[in-house]
């Protein structure tokens, strides 16, 4: 088949009587109808502009209007009046929170791919990010980051408040973005409390380092764990405090994960909890880390029966 | 050095299906996220761009609906390619579809075509719609041997016909139309996908008289 043809066809500019050639060609012959069909797709591709029907504003409305659909069907399941409404006004909840964060923030508009939660309710949300860090959304908070996560950096927008637990990445500083400041991550585990009305930003360190950094660049505080940073940008206000900062983080989320924590760590975190000491035998090497979970409602046999699976070792316990 | 973004884009963490399948909505969300865009795209070369977006949704409602049985393993992307192919192909079938064509034969050629849009069976379709590439003139040209970029500017800057450009090298329209094939070819093998999607945009340009 003449590529000139071809080449006008794709551009809509062959009369009919070509295009009954064109058919022609294609039904007889497989290899034409394929190497047509290559053109075409092609053609097609590189004519894709990020400002029509699958641009990031399109995208926006698709994933809302999917997720109001799929609510829609689920609660025509129960066919309970209440808790339609009950959904309903969480999804708009949801919405709002969204539309908030992303007429705040412009310039994720402009990334494409953008994954982006909302926890509407007042359970705690986990999300695991592409490169193994657990962030837990308290209620009413959002979190997003686009397609370049993990690339050369790993980046988070926040509005609300959140538990972040960072695995260890030196090349590839975690920085956690909210309206008013930065937080910059060293490989750790923290909090975050930065909502967009209000005018305080609060940042706990349990384990690790974090720096905080104000939106013109400005180092504002390196945190050590077990402080407690609280930054008003504009009183010009930073009071840092020595706080029990697994303590406060037990008690907002009922249950906190560690992942890849010295176990010295870990049994002084229980130890603090709990009251108690806890004693071994055992000879525990002082760089073994341990993914552990703790929730604040366990007895103190189960966590330190817990403690013993995971690190291999025997331990006593006895109240202080 | 190729750029970073031609890599293949898989975000999903093994347990993502896992927790879609427990009804994990967030996770659900992150999927629709990281492949919403190109199942549109390609959902449009078959059904047009103004049915693409009601494609897409229909395809990912049914995985929200049959969560329970998804399967992790094997490639999202290539799934869900495949399921916006049968639907797209189920659309067009149907007589009273929305799509426009400029005449009875045009269509008709369409719907031939389509078929051939299978993803198992088509590989420039996987080079395109598997791989993040970026569409990025700038990036593309300078990817290309420098006589070749020459070529390029003076066709799509300078808007030389092809004719010119052809004389000026010293090649045949004939060659040219041989070369297309052979860079259809090269994004077919997989091999350097990009560069063979730059040089069919160069010949492609050459060709206009």
């Amino acid at each position: 088949m003449d590529e000139n043809l071809i080449i006008a066809y794709l551009e809509g500019r062959t009369t009919p009587e070509e295009e009954k050639e064109i058919l022609k060609n294609i039904s007889a012959s497989e290899e034409d109808r394929r190497h047509l069909a290559d053109m075409k797709a092609v053609h097609h591709w590189l004519s894709i502009d990020d400002t029509g029907f699958s641009s990031e504003k399109a995208f926006v409305k698709a994933r809302d209007s999917l997720n109001r659909a799929i609510s829609l069907k689920e609660s025509q399941k129960h066919l309970r009046k209440s808790v339609k409404i009950f959904w309903t006004l969480s999804v708009a909840a949801c919405l709002l929170v969204i539309i908030a964060v992303f007429s705040l923030n412009r310039k994720q508009i402009l990334n494409r791919n953008i994954a982006s939660f909302c926890n509407p309710d007042s359970v705690v949300m986990r999300l695991d990010l592409p490169d193994g860090s657990t962030v837990c959304l308290r209620e009413g908070t959002t979190l997003s980051y686009n397609n370049k996560y993990n690339i050369k950096k790993r980046e988070v927008w926040l509005n609300g408040e959140a538990f972040f637990d960072v695995t260890k990445n030196p090349g590839k500083p975690f920085i956690v973005k909210t309206e008013k400041a930065l937080v910059i991550v060293h490989g750790t585990v923290f909090n975050v409390k930065a909502t967009c009305h209000e005018q305080e930003i609060e940042t706990i360190l349990a384990s690790g380092s974090v720096s905080l950094r104000n939106t013109r660049g400005k180092d504002i505080v390196e945190l050590k764990p077990g402080q407690q940073a609280i930054f008003s940008p504009h009183k010009d206000y930073l009071e840092v405090k020595q706080i029990p900062a697994w303590n406060i983080l037990l008690d907002r989320y009922h249950v906190v994960m560690i992942s890849e924590a010295p176990i010295c760590e870990v049994i002084d975190i229980i130890q603090k909890t709990y009251h108690t000491r806890l004693k071994t035998n055992d000879f525990v090497p002082e760089n073994q880390l341990i993914t552990f979970r703790f929730q604040k409602s366990a007895a103190l046999g189960d966590v330190v029966e817990m403690l013993e699976l995971v690190s291999g070792h025997e331990f006593t316990f006895s109240s202080d | 050095m190729l750029p970073e973004r031609l890599q293949p884009f898989i975000v999903e963490l093994p347990d993502l299906i896992t927790k879609i399948r427990r009804g994990d909505k967030g996770a659900f969300n992150e999927l629709f996220g990281i492949h919403w865009k190109p199942l549109v795209d390609y959902a449009s070369l078959i059904v047009g761009n103004d049915n693409a977006q009601d494609v897409v949704q229909s395809v990912f409602m049914k995985v929200w609906e049959n969560r329970a049985s998804l399967k992790d393993g094997n490639s999202m992307r290539q799934y869900l390619l495949k399921a916006v192919y049968h639907t797209s192909i189920n659309f067009i079938r149907k007589e009273d579809n929305s799509i426009h064509y400029r005449s009875w034969f045009a269509r008709r050629i369409d719907e031939t075509l389509a078929s051939e849009y299978d993803i198992d069976r088509n590989d420039v379709i996987k080079a395109l719609y598997t791989k993040e590439l970026s569409r990025d003139l700038e990036t593309a040209m300078s990817l290309l041997p420098p006589k070749c970029q020459e070529v390029f500017r003076m066709s799509y800057i300078d808007g030389l016909s092809g004719k010119e450009i052809s004389e000026s090298l010293g090649i045949s329209v004939s060659t040219v139309n041989n070369q297309i094939h052979k860079a259809l070819k090269i994004l077919r093998s997989n091999l350097c996908p990009y560069k063979a999607l730059v040089y069919i945009l160069m010949l492609y340009f050459l060709t206009r008289s």
